[in-house]
């Protein structure tokens, strides 16, 4: 009981108070300075050693620049060179063979059945010709469908991907079949090898 | 009088107090928080707002140095082993020419035709037609007709694709021929349209710009051992000629021979073979300033349907 007795008056309390309050202030206005101060200081070394890095690298890139100037004429020779290297890795890459593909439908055609006329543009061949029989025909056309047939290149098992057989017809006088058949094929396959 | 000293003394002190008290409790303050206000308004915050951009214009500086840097070091390498760079740049040359070179393309095509054991029909050329594949290309095309065995049309289709100046073929024909005469030439007519790009480069030196070109990547080294071991023709006839086609010739021409497909299976009377008896040169045998081709009406150019002058 006894220490809840206070005798100071209340009015010097409250002085007491605003004099406390009054000197906080102070200090935390000077902790402010002192703060913004000390961040400022922050960004002036930073800054500061930012530009310096930007001027350093500055000089060096007028350095690199004269020595590659100094260099032009091999410059331009690198950049024709490399223009010229990739167009022709693009034209090499895009070239058919069609040297293989005239190989793989040799290959893949039975031996009675000739080939009177082939028409090839990209990605589709015209056969006519005429064989001994309507059997050589759909023989000659499963072949060429065939991803299993053995003996063409094994890198165009699935070169040809349709067949249409547009006529058949049976020749008296020759006594032979005449044939005309479309065949689309993948000209990406005879493309980079 | 000593208590009145003491008392003007006392005021005096009182008032000191009083403006040390001022003092500090109001001018530091308010002095220090209107110093950092102006510092952080006036410094701070415009330095916070350009660090950033300090650091990107650093950033974009360093990289440029270390591109510079080491756009420097592949020139030098390039300088140290120039003899290798220009073996290179002469190579891609003759692959992917700069000029049309007509006649060489003719030459070459000639001599692959002769190389495969193959007797040329005919042989015209046209300008202008774009390459299948949206480029930058100009293209010379030649077209020929020739007569051939199925083994000798393929072994020029696999010449033509292991020849040095690049050729393409982007469609050909081939019909068996039914004429007697062409029994001991071959049985085959065929007739093929040749495609040569061609590219003229002129780079220009672009200082900041880095070189795309890595002569020592395995890439491009094996692109360029390929190259080397394509089929180099030398140009032996400088003098020979073909027909120029005109666009318009060449496509009723195509439109005339797909209305009429029997026509390739019969060939036209007056082939070269038929009105010229000179067979035609294989490679190294033609004298580098005789034509192939005899002047005057005689050309192998000459007489198919719409290809003649």
């Amino acid at each position: 009981m006894l220490s809840d007795v206070n005798l100071i008056p209340q009015e010097e309390i409250i002085e007491q108070k605003k004099t406390a309050a009054v000197k906080s202030s102070s200090i935390i206005s000077v902790l402010f300075l002192l703060l913004a101060l000390g961040i400022s200081a922050y960004f002036y070394v930073t800054t500061s050693k930012i530009d310096a890095d930007i001027k350093r690298t500055d000089n060096e890139i007028e350095n690199f620049r004269s020595k590659i100037k100094s260099m032009s004429d091999v410059e331009v020779a690198a950049r024709n060179l490399d223009k010229k290297y990739n167009s022709l890795k693009s034209l090499f890459s895009s070239r058919s063979k069609y040297s293989l593909l005239l190989k793989e439908v040799q290959v893949r055609k039975p031996s009675d059945v000739i080939i009177q006329n082939l028409d090839t543009k990209v990605g589709e061949i015209s056969i006519s010709g005429t064989s001994g029989s309507y059997v050589s025909v759909k023989s000659f056309i499963d072949n060429l469908l065939n991803k299993e047939f053995d003996g063409g290149d094994s890198r165009l098992k699935d070169l040809f991907v349709e067949v249409s057989l547009n006529s058949a017809n049976f020749d008296k006088s020759s006594n032979t079949v005449k044939f005309f058949i479309v065949v689309s094929y993948q000209d990406g396959r005879l493309q980079g090898l | 009088m000593p208590e009145e000293t003491k008392n003007k003394a006392s005021g005096v002190e009182n008032t000191l107090a009083k403006i040390k008290d001022t003092l500090l409790n109001f001018i530091v303050p308010l002095i220090s928080i209107l110093a950092a206000v102006l510092i952080l308004s006036l410094y701070t915050y415009p330095a916070y707002k350009e660090l950033p951009i300090k650091k990107a214009e650093l950033s974009s500086k360093t990289t440029l140095r270390n591109t510079l840097s080491k756009k420097v070091d592949a020139l030098s390498k390039l300088v140290d082993f120039r003899n290798v760079f220009d073996e290179n740049l002469a190579i891609v040359n003759k692959v992917l020419v700069p000029e049309p070179e007509v006649p060489r393309l003719l030459d070459q095509a000639s001599q692959i035709a002769g190389k495969a054991g193959m007797d040329i029909d005919r042989l015209s050329y046209s300008y202008g037609s774009k390459g299948s594949d949206k480029s930058i290309f100009e293209t010379v095309t030649v077209s020929m007709s020739v007569k051939s065995s199925f083994e000798q049309l393929v072994l020029f289709m696999e010449l033509v694709e292991k020849a040095a100046r690049y050729v393409s073929v982007p469609n050909f024909r081939y019909s068996v021929s039914t004429k007697a005469e062409d029994a001991g030439q071959g049985s085959l007519s065929s007739s093929f349209s040749l495609d040569s790009p061609y590219l003229f480069v002129e780079s220009s030196a672009v200082t900041d710009e880095p070189i795309g070109i890595d002569m020592s990547s395995k890439e491009f080294t094996d692109f360029m051992s390929m190259l080397k071991d394509l089929d180099y023709y030398d140009f032996v006839n400088k003098n020979i000629q073909a027909e120029e086609e005109k666009p318009e010739e060449k496509e009723e021409d195509l439109e005339k021979k797909e209305e009429k497909p029997e026509e390739a299976e019969t060939p036209v009377s007056n082939t070269p073979n038929e009105e010229n008896p000179q067979p035609l040169p294989t490679e190294g045998t033609q004298p580098a300033n005789e034509s192939i081709f005899p002047s005057g009406d005689i050309s192998p150019a000459k007489p198919k349907a719409n290809t003649t002058q």
